[in-house]
């Protein structure tokens, strides 16, 4: 399989806080979660792919060419999609539409009428009188309409209310039909990713946690919930962190089929969610 | 790069009107000032330029557009140098304006103004222009215009009432060592030279500020 985004120990160094080795690859065709809590540096990470910001060190190629070198050639072929407007609030959809479609070699002007039919998008209307979920359906149409191969996406699902949020992932469902284009879509809220994404990279405080397919993680992480004392040191250290309350103990494990062993008949053991990952790996013991 | 300037005139349609609309206010503000037409011909072209320079920067930070125009296929010193560029379309724009005025002007009978555009105009506004861009430019892409406005509304004041002021001092003064050397400058060499001379100087200011913009923009952050 060939990747058609490759991060190669990257890092970026600010005053307080570091990008630190992040390493990832997202296959061809496939749709990659990336995950972290608030400043762990996804927006950075995203950044960097697009050439905003400057790495200190690593490579980051996409279509196999450094993201740097071949900026041009690259953004010909990649949709973005931000998680504000950044568009010119004073304009019209269409007016805004007719300075970007010069920029793109194969902009298509019959899949920009179909999108915005589709999203019920007013075109003569100012941008700035556009809702917030209007807002984001409108990047992704400009997103959609020069036949990128890579769409990357920067929390697009923040602040929408959930029957916006259902909408767009149900758009996105439909657009990943096409085993061409990729998608590179971070956000918090993890429950968006249970749907649609293949692969999942999760990161914390600028450093990787893990980057697997999200079928590896569903079956491989578990939730142990008991009385304290299962809990010794050999029991603890297998856990990622411990929860323990007066009633008695949740923890997260990597590995559930060793829980299973090891708790059999003793505690319960369930699947963990995307999100009980997150938290339990953020949080640490408490 | 053709397509970044076409973009800086259709985000500011109405600033082409206030312009405009700000171009006949000068004409009139300045018209005691000798020679006449000065404020018509040479303020009010500057000005436009000033104005729709200006205004086309603040567009793109409003929303922080430039993280879009750097996530489109472009390179950064594309951004810039077309920037630089759309100081001469700017240009073209405001001196139609004030030939346009002046013909009205004239022709509603208004005695204002009692000449024509002329070349010595042009030639005076095209270096002060360069100037102006070359001071503008390097300054918004390393603070950004919203940091900057502070620094615009002094540009402005400066280029409003520098060229009018200097004139006015001038003749006020005959005497003044400084204007005493200034005039025989400028009586002993050829109004070509002069006009050459300071086109030169604007045009390297210029290329220079060009080459520091395209340098800070490179190292942008965003």
């Amino acid at each position: 399989m060939d990747n058609i985004l490759e991060i190669k120990n990257i890092k970026k160094s600010y005053k307080d806080f570091t990008l630190d080795k992040l390493t990832f690859n997202v296959e061809r065709g496939s749709v990659m979660g990336f995950i972290g809590p608030n400043g762990s540096g996804k927006s950075t990470t995203i950044k960097l792919i697009m050439n905003l910001i400057k790495k200190n060190s690593g490579d980051i190629n996409v279509f196999g060419l450094d993201n740097v070198k071949h900026n041009k050639e690259i953004k010909q072929r990649i949709g973005f999609v931000y998680d504000e407007n950044y568009f010119y609030e004073e304009l019209n959809i269409v007016e805004m539409k007719n300075i970007l479609r010069p920029f793109y070699k194969s902009w298509n002007d019959t899949l920009f009428e179909k999108y915005i039919k589709e999203f019920e998008l007013p075109k003569k209307n100012k941008i700035k009188t556009l809702s917030k979920g209007m807002k984001m359906k409108l990047s992704l149409t400009f997103a959609l309409c020069h036949n990128a191969d890579l769409i990357i996406m920067d929390e697009p699902t923040s602040g929408l209310d959930p029957v916006f949020r259902s909408e767009l992932l149900d758009i996105l469902y439909n657009i990943i039909q096409d085993e061409n284009v990729s998608i590179f879509f971070s956000t918090h809220i993890t429950t968006d990713l249970e749907k649609i994404a293949d692969y999942i990279t999760f990161i914390n405080k600028g450093k990787l946690v893990f980057s697997q397919t999200k079928d590896e993680i569903i079956e491989n992480y578990g939730l142990v919930k008991g009385s304290k004392e299962l809990l010794d040191n050999d029991t603890r250290r297998d856990f990622v962190s411990i929860k323990e309350t007066s009633f008695g103990f949740e923890a997260l494990t990597k590995d559930i089929n060793k829980a299973r062993k090891i708790f059999k008949d003793r505690g319960i053991i369930e699947r963990a969610s995307l999100e009980d990952i997150m938290v339990y790996t953020v949080r640490g013991n408490v | 790069m053709v397509n970044l300037i076409i973009k800086d005139i259709l985000i500011q349609k109405k600033n082409l009107l206030f312009a405009f609309a700000y171009t006949i206010f000068l004409s009139v503000f300045f018209s005691y000032l000798k020679p006449s037409g000065i404020g018509l011909y040479m303020v009010g072209p500057i000005v436009t330029v000033f104005l729709l320079i200006s205004n086309a920067v603040t567009y793109d930070d409003k929303n922080k557009s430039e993280i879009v125009l750097n996530s489109l296929p472009l390179r950064r010193d594309e951004i810039v140098i077309s920037k630089y560029i759309s100081t001469f379309i700017f240009v073209i724009i405001g001196i139609i304006y004030s030939i346009l005025i002046g013909f009205i002007e004239k022709t509603t009978g208004l005695p204002l103004i009692n000449r024509p555009i002329s070349l010595q105009d042009i030639a005076l506004v095209l270096p002060s222009v360069c100037i102006v861009s070359s001071i503008f430019f390097p300054v918004y892409f390393k603070f950004g215009a919203i940091k900057m406005r502070v620094f615009n509304s002094l540009l402005l004041v400066v280029i409003v009432f520098l060229p009018p002021n200097i004139s006015f001092y001038a003749n006020k003064d005959p005497n003044n060592i400084l204007v005493q050397k200034f005039n025989y400058f400028i009586n002993n060499t050829s109004i070509f030279t002069l006009n050459s001379l300071a086109l030169i100087v604007g045009l390297i200011m210029f290329l220079v500020s060009l080459m520091i913009s395209i340098k800070i923009y490179n190292n942008k952050e965003f």
